[in-house]
């Protein structure tokens, strides 16, 4: 039998509902071959006037539809059949309409929401015992009716409607009836008749249902519909994370196959070597800029500008969240897809009704607790510190001390300065006391840190008339850090309007505008590092003391500098002490971003909704204006000024304020043409097909430029300074070379920019059979501006096909409780850049000869000459089942995909006999193979107490298929420091590798196992090292985690929702800090006289005395040697004491992420004009279980900064959120 | 009217399509891809950022063992001698107590810097020919690629081979000889004789078509090409080509600094000095795992002061007065000791011509070009001429002797010492003051071992005598 089926659909903001819902009615008709019996729908009351003679039905069709937003669906063959009508009628309604026309005939209708359903009359079945008659009323949740929901009873074609108050009224045949009430995106549900024939019911959302879609970012696909992989993070989920950043709610790990480490966002394994790994993030259908340092692909570094980037969303403009997995989800965004591709949107809305929308939140983060930071105690720190000093560790600095710079911290100078004579022996058991009883982080605590606060207010106003529809939002945050003089605040206003001046246009513009001020004057954690533990901030009087400051780059300025430099240079201007009390009182830094993002669009529908055609237009842009303000007193002016101070007492660097300001700009211009078509025919083929171009345009630079002898009244700073001559430096810092003042000047005064183009050309096709098959295929083609000429590496196309067969629909499937099963299978390719580089020798501009003085441009090759360049390739492929099971309370769905990633860019050592070193070359190749299941349950759903669970499972094999090992071995050394360096066939890309420990010897030393035999420190270092290669190190496994998953709960008890998310990650491995690699706390260090600012806590351990090694794996200090030669011989304590392989402990943990437990008014509490008031309270960070003997999180390992602190402090939250 | 409308719009869209080349046709800012002249002359002037502590490779940096190796070099003290790191160490020594200079997973500052330097040269004599720009422009460029690739293999096969010997070098190993960009092509060593035709190729092509004078020194002239074609001849014994290089040399610039006038001023550039006909200075910095810095090279008194006339050499004074020996000598008053130039200047023009003429017996020649430097050396009231009185071997030896404090710490000494034991069988040995370490004529380690690392990559790379 033909049958053609012929849509005709007006405009609806969401087109992709009215289509759902005429799917399902049409499957409905069409597979069941039912129809219900026509009530009347609540909203259509609209009238009509027809005045039509002798026309068919089709032609009284289309003129109703002229006049309504009225949608048909009825069988060409069968209205055909009906002979001609007349209606001559003013203000009749649709109902009217279709009763004077259908009489007579074998049709009847059925209207739901705007679709009239035409289809022949079926009787009702004549078997019916004792019939009863019922009403009720179908509810969602939150008591809201559910107008044009279907009940039918169970088994038979007897049904009907709900009407506007969601009441409906049916007659059925028996008690042991059993109905079956059905509606768009609620789970069907079914309810035994038994004695009752009053009904109140309450509906429950389907989260995973059917009509659920998911968002590639060009196109809005039914999840029903789709071959890839997708995972989808609503909105009511996104909700339930009350956070600063939407990154906070993606990366919780309740979404499979992401995984949030501190590597950074990975979806489905590490893929590259080289280029980043992060996913590409797009925004409402664009990437979003990721304004990154030059090219800079230090994994932080990104990390941190991608956090950055996606702060300048309010997460409460944001809908929803997909994560595109697979080839075929992913590919159709190419060359930048191979590590997966969030997609973000922001909300819209459809209220007709105007709808005010307020939240407020509050977050406080408790102080943070120094007591967690790993110091020795007191009594250890002295003990090594003297032990130091007597064993003549600090005699090279010391005998340096009155001639140049050095930093000794107090003790080596006391007691160097109490045996010259020049310091009484009281003054030195007064240092003694102070260092075995003192600490001084409380006080640092005291001083700088404080419990975090953090406000946030959102208002949101958003309503749909139809032809046009708007929604604004604002939102304020103020950010109380941690620590005392840091704050921040950000606003970020929204505004979208959408515009629909004639049936096939509708034009759009939106706006989102960001703006963040931060003051940073703070001491953090970091700070507190540099200092040395047992000096005091303060005296007694109160007042700065003279510290010891430790710099991170080899210069350093302790005591004897400090004490000496104004006494031999009486001719500096400034004292030369320092204090972090003084740099927190005198600090002057803020921090300014706006980022604004522009939208337009038009969408044209030359021939109704077959075809579409988007052009969308995005601006973006970001800036960034850092201004630090150095006054007099800060460290900053002293310093500069002092080192350059000259004898006759001129300045070069002039006395007065420094000013340093730096600017961040970056833009990006996106324009897109897509056009969509979907057509059916012959009612069982349905075809979409996607096709678009994109350009993108995208700049930044940044400049920076310091100015000396600032005054910030009249804006004038000094400009007679000279750069070119030469000046003599304060032979305390340096060792009396001349130079100029463009030294320091050059790294504060530069410029660089960047700019790339892109443009992409992409199809995408989907092609749907009789409900039952897709097929699905994509293709796309990148091109850039820095890919070279030749069309070669220009233009690799990358692809995708898939295929999906939904079992359940098929004939013979005849299973009562699967309500759905569903096979997807794709394959794929997508591609990775890595703009480092080029088929063409590349030569980077700078490099004068002396910049200062001879500005002669120059350039200099940064990579060689690759022709054989390649677009790194990650082909994938995908095989999903979907399932649906007892009345779809149970869902779920398991996924295996292999990833093979190839080409890959990598860093290969090269002959530098041929002029480079290493080359970056496509050679390299990961396989990442995995399993992903998700199951999601309503476990109860009884109507006052419901609970939903939600389980992830992932699992990940990352190996590296092919690397440059072989040709030159790393060191041992270099093999267990640097990820970079432990590349190996076979093993994962992040991995760890250790020395096999043989714990303390008799004399405390430390001894490990090479090749089989024991050793111990002391031992020649050269034969071991040269000879040692990878595997001779113990492979430790992987860094990142292969198993991991969520455990996501919502419990609902009428108007109380709580909801626990639990994450876990095992089997993998983490390196416990040793107390030698704790910053210089490294042998080497400690035994060259280098300044300490704190021993590592694990030293308390130390071995002390024969019997000890039996209770600690820690080393004894070996202070009994004093030469050089043995000093410098420390190789083989420091590394397997850091390296060793009882420091490789399980990282794996289960995290407490959040509680959520939030309280909706009762409706009938609130005033009439509001619809819904919610109180959240949540909890996050709320605890992590471990399963290594130190009980620390592995992936916030306690240091010395007092990073991990901040990371695993609880943050609590309270907010308040109401819709109008 | 939706027709006309729909079909506009599908105008536009393929307009966009055609447009599209020329929207990617930008360049990157801050990097290049040479393709003109204007491009070159910017790849040729990459002399990097002085003050720059981190290794780089750019046409002035060139070698810096020679002088550890050579006698004008010692240690302070025994002490020192022994604290000294691995790869300073490896070099007092010869290599002969590690076997090697650098541990094989580590660079060899001076080969890599040198082959870093020739794939700059090779880039731009491969890439000129097709680059857009005038041609008398591209023939000068190329003509100072070719000399700084001469320059660099000269050195080479100078540190990593034999001394030049006209009987063997058919057949004694060289260097690799990488002539292009390839990064897979063979690196089996040339023969000694191969690389001096090359260097020889590339000078003389070159000399006709640089011009006589620059505005920067690292600028190869034609007067450098000739100069380096008098060392090139100076190193294979054929002093006729030395005279008539030299002579051409001298022609275009024959410019000495009176030491009496006081020429440097504290803050004298060093692309000032006018001597200097190719600066080319140490390699410095670390690479890799491989820290390396050239400074801090020490002389002992004894050595510097049996030199020179410590009371009447103003060279003296120049180079170490102010210093404990404990530095590098200085080339000018007010600069660091850091940036020395190993290049080609024109006393050691003068001191080639005269040790040619010397060797040639034209010993008036020699007296008179001895005589014009020296003249410029010593405070007039101090300064006696050489007169003609002395035997050709004493000429040639005050030629030696002239040739060793001019050009001390400047790389070179280390050639000459191989040079004279080699071609005049001057049997020379070295001794280290402090270790009794010698080096005796005919020793396996007057040829530095080649890095194990480039033998590991390229096994076809065979090492020298007495090294595996």
């Amino acid at each position: 039998m033909k049958k053609n089926l012929c849509i005709s659909v007006d405009f609806k903001i969401y087109r992709w509902k009215k289509i759902l819902l005429i799917m399902r009615i049409s499957m409905v008709l069409l597979l069941l071959n039912l129809t219900a019996i026509a009530s009347t729908s609540y909203s259509q009351k609209a009238s009509f006037n027809l005045k039509l003679e002798n026309v068919t039905l089709s032609e009284l069709i289309k003129a109703v539809q002229l006049q309504s937003n009225f949608t048909f669906l009825y069988n060409h063959e069968e209205i055909e059949k009906e002979g001609v009508i007349s209606i001559n009628a003013d203000d009749i309604t649709i109902d009217e309409v279709l009763k004077h026309c259908l009489a007579g005939t074998d049709l009847g209708y059925h209207i739901e929401d705007d679709i009239v359903v035409i289809s022949p009359k079926i009787d009702a079945p004549v078997f019916a015992p004792i019939p009863i008659k019922i009403k009720g009323k179908i509810k969602d949740k939150d008591g809201n009716p559910l107008p044009g929901a279907t009940v039918l009873e169970k088994g038979t074609m007897n049904g009907a409607t709900t009407d506007s108050d969601g009441n409906f009224k049916l007659t059925v045949s028996g008690s042991a009836s059993i109905l079956k009430i059905s509606y768009v995106g609620f789970i069907t549900q079914t309810i035994e008749i038994g004695n009752k024939t009053d009904f109140e019911i309450i509906m429950v959302e389907d989260v995973a249902g059917l009509e659920e879609v998911v968002v590639t970012g060009y196109q809005t696909l039914t999840k029903a519909r789709i071959t890839g992989s997708f995972t989808k993070i609503d909105q009511k989920e996104l909700d339930r994370t009350i956070s600063y950043s939407i990154a906070d709610k993606i990366t919780d790990g309740s979404v499979s196959g992401l995984l949030s480490d501190p590597l950074g966002i990975t979806i489905r394994g590490v893929s590259t070597l080289n280029a980043s790994r992060l996913p590409l993030i797009v925004l409402d259908g664009f990437p979003l800029q990721i304004d990154k340092d030059q090219n800079d692909y230090a994994d932080d570094e990104e990390f941190a500008a991608l956090t950055r980037a996606l702060e300048s969303i309010n997460p409460n403009d944001v809908e929803s969240v997909t994560v595109l997995k697979d080839a075929a989800a992913a590919s159709i965004w190419g060359a930048r897809a191979a590590n997966g591709v969030i997609v973000i949107t922001t909300k819209h809305t459809t209220n007709q009704q105007p709808q005010i929308e307020f939240s407020s939140s509050l977050a406080w983060k408790p102080i943070p607790d120094v007591s967690k930071l790993p110091y020795a105690s007191p009594e250890t720190t002295l003990e090594l510190e003297k032990g130091r000093y007597n064993a003549g560790w600090f005699d090279r600095f010391i005998s340096w001390m009155d001639r140049f710079y050095y930093n000794l911290s107090e003790y080596p100078y006391t007691a160097a300065r109490v045996e010259q004579g020049l310091m009484t022996e009281e003054e030195l058991f007064e240092v003694e006391q102070r260092i075995g009883s003192y600490d001084n982080r409380y006080d640092f605590s005291d001083l700088f840190l404080r419990g975090s606060l953090r406000q946030q207010y959102n208002l949101s106003m958003s309503q749909n008339t139809g032809f046009n529809s708007y929604r604004f939002s604002v939102s304020y945050d103020k950010n109380i850090a941690e620590t005392k003089q840091t704050n921040d605040d950000r606003i970020v206003l929204n505004f979208t309007n959408r515009f629909k001046p004639s049936k096939w246009l509708i034009a759009y513009i939106s706006s989102n505008l960001s703006l963040k001020n931060e003051k940073e004057n703070g001491l953090d954690l970091r700070d507190l590092f540099y200092v040395s533990q047992y000096e005091p901030f303060l005296d007694e009087n109160g007042d700065y003391t003279s510290m010891t400051s430790f710099a991170i780059s080899s210069i350093s300025y302790g005591r004897p500098f400090r004490e000496l430099a104004p006494i031999k240079t009486p001719y500096i201007p400034y004292d030369w002490e320092w204090n972090p009390k003084r740099e927190f009182d005198n600090k002057d830094n803020t921090i300014r971003r706006v980022d604004l993002r522009l939208q337009a669009g038009l969408t044209f529908k030359p021939f109704g909704e077959m075809l579409k055609i988007d052009f969308k237009y995005q601006y973006e842009r970001g800036s960034v204006r850092t201004d630090n303000m150095y006054n007099e007193e800060t460290w900053t002016v002293r310093h500069l000024v002092n080192t350059w101070a000259q004898p006759d007492g001129t300045y070069p660097v002039p006395k007065g304020n420094i000013f340093d300001q730096r600017y961040n700009n970056s833009y990006a211009h996106d324009f897109l043409i897509t056009a969509n078509f979907i057509k059916k025919f012959a009612q069982k083929h349905e075809v979409v097909l996607l096709a678009g171009m994109g350009f993108r345009d995208q700049k930044s630079d940044r400049s920076s430029v310091r100015r000396y002898g600032y005054d910030p009244q009249s804006l004038s700073s000094d400009q007679q300074m000279n750069f070119s001559e030469r000046y003599t430096r304060n032979e305390f810092i340096f060792r009396g070379f001349a130079y100029t003042i463009h030294t320091p000047w050059t790294s504060y005064n530069n410029y660089w920019e960047r700019q790339d183009r892109y443009t992409s050309l992409f199809w995408n096709a989907s092609y749907t059979y009789d409900n039952r098959y897709d097929i699905t295929g994509s293709w796309r083609l990148d091109k850039s501006n820095m890919f070279g000429d030749s069309p070669q590496y220009r233009q690799v196309p990358l692809w995708s096909v898939g295929f999906g067969w939904t079992i359940d629909k098929e004939s013979f499937f005849k299973v009562d409780f699967i309500n759905r099963l569903r096979l997807r299978v794709t394959y794929g390719a997508s591609g990775n850049v890595d703009k480092s580089t080029s088929p063409y020798a590349i030569a980077s501009i700078g490099g004068s000869y002396d910049n200062s003085t001879l500005q002669l441009p120059g350039a200099s090759y940064s990579n060689p000459a690759n022709p054989e360049l390649r677009w790194e390739k990650t082909k994938q492929f995908n095989l999903a089942l979907e399932f649906s099971l007892f009345n779809n309370r149970l869902n779920g769905e398991i996924e295996y995909y292999n990833k093979a990633s190839e080409a890959l860019l990598t860093t290969k050592k090269i002959n530098s006999t041929y002029g480079f070193q290493t080359a970056l070359i496509n050679f390299g190749a990961i396989r990442n193979r995995g399993v992903e299941l998700t199951l999601s349950a309503i476990v109860i759903n009884s109507p006052d107490f419901r609970w939903r669970t939600q389980i992830t499972q992932s699992y990940n094999q990352n190996l590296v298929t092919k690397t440059d090992r072989g040709g030159v071995v790393p060191s041992v050394t270099n093999m267990l420091r640097l990820d970079s360096y432990r590349l190996a066939e076979g093993k994962p890309r992040y991995h760890y590798l250790s020395i096999p420990w043989g714990g303390l010897n008799a004399e405390g030393y430390p001894t490990f196992y090479m090749r089989d035999s024991l050793n111990s420190y002391p031992m020649p270092t050269r034969p071991l090292f040269n000879d040692a290669g990878y595997d001779d190190l113990k492979y430790e496994g992987p860094r990142q985690a292969p198993w991991y998953g969520s455990w996501n709960n919502v419990f609902t008890y009428k108007n109380w929702e709580v909801s626990f998310l639990v994450s876990y990650k095992f089997g993998h491995k983490y390196k416990h800090k040793s107390p030698n690699d704790v910053s210089n706390n490294g042998l080497y260090g400690i035994a060259q006289g280098n300044f300490v600012p704190h021993y590592y806590g694990d030293f308390d351990n130390m071995w002390r005395k024969p019997g000890d090694e039996a209770f600690t794996d820690i080393p004894k200090l070996p202070f009994e040697f004093t030469g050089s030669s043995g000093r410098s011989n420390t190789t083989w304590y420091t590394y397997p004491t850091q390296y060793g392989s009882h420091q490789f402990l399980s990282a794996a943990h289960i995290r407490f992420q959040r509680v959520t437990l939030a309280y909706s008014l009762k409706k009938e509490w609130l005033p009439k004009y509001v619809k819904r008031l919610t109180f959240q309270l949540q909890g996050r960070n709320l605890g992590v279980i471990t399963f290594n003997k130190y009980r620390e999180d592995p992936e916030h390992l306690p240091d010395m900064y007092g990073n991990f602190i901040l990371a695993t402090s609880p943050e609590y939250t309270f907010s308040i959120k109401a819709s109008f | 009217m939706k027709t006309k409308i729909f079909t506009s719009l599908l105008t536009i869209m393929l307009l966009t399509l055609f447009s599209c080349k020329d929207f990617l046709d930008i360049k990157p800012k801050g990097q290049i891809i040479p393709s003109s002249t204007d491009d070159y002359r910017q790849i040729l002037d990459y002399v990097g950022n002085k003050n720059s502590v981190s290794f780089r490779i750019d046409v002035m940096k060139s070698y810096g063992i020679t002088d550890y190796l050579s006698d004008d070099y010692q240690v302070v003290d025994s002490a020192g001698y022994e604290g000294l790191p691995d790869d300073r160490y490896n070099r007092y020594t010869w290599a002969k107590e590690a076997g090697y200079l650098v541990p094989p997973e580590n660079e060899d500052l001076d080969w890599r810097t040198l082959y870093g330097q020739i794939y700059i040269m090779n880039s731009a004599i491969g890439g000129i020919p097709d680059a857009t720009g005038p041609e008398d422009v591209r023939n000068a460029l190329m003509g100072e690629a070719k000399v700084h690739r001469a320059f660099c293999y000269l050195a080479l096969v100078n540190i990593y081979a034999k001394h030049y010997n006209p009987a063997t070098a058919a057949t004694d190993m060289g260097v690799p000889l990488h002539l292009n960009v390839s990064l897979t092509a063979s690196l089996a060593r040339a023969t000694v004789q191969e690389v001096y035709d090359q260097i020889l190729k590339d000078l003389s092509e070159a000399a006709q078509h640089l011009p006589a004078t620059q505005p920067y020194n690292f600028r190869p002239t034609s007067a450098s090409a000739y100069a380096l074609l008098a060392r090139t001849y100076l190193y294979q014994g054929n002093y006729a080509k030395v005279l008539e290089n030299a002579n051409m040399c001298l022609s275009i610039n024959n410019f000495l600094y009176d030491l009496n006038l006081d020429p440097f001023e504290d803050d004298f550039k060093s692309w000032d000095d006018r001597e200097i006909l190719l600066q080319k200075e140490r390699p410095s910095g670390s690479a890799g795992n491989t820290y390396y810095y050239y400074y801090y090279q020490t002389s002992d008194s004894l050595n510097v002061e049996g030199t020179f006339d410590v009371n009447n050499d103003l060279r003296y004074s120049l180079k170490f007065n102010g210093y404990t020996y404990n530095e590098n000598p200085r080339r000018w008053k007010g600069e660091t000791a850091y940036y020395e130039c190993v290049g080609v200047t024109v006393p050691e023009v003068y001191l080639m011509r005269a040790e040619a003429n010397a060797r040639l017996n034209s010993t008036a020649e020699a007296i008179a070009d001895l005589n014009k430097l020296r003249m410029n050396r010593f405070a007039p009231e101090n300064y006696i001429d050489y007169t003609n009185s002395y035997s050709q071997a004493e000429v040639i030896q005050l030629v030696m002797d002239e040739r060793r404090r001019e050009l001390w710490g400047r790389g070179l000494r280390w050639f000459d010492l191989k040079r004279y034991n080699a071609i005049e069988n001057a049997n020379i040995t070295i001794t280290r003051n402090f270790s009794g370490d010698q080096l005796a004529p005919g020793d396996a380690h007057w040829v530095m071992p080649i890095g194990g690392k480039y033998i590991g990559l390229n096994p076809e790379i065979e090492q020298n005598e007495g090294y595996n």
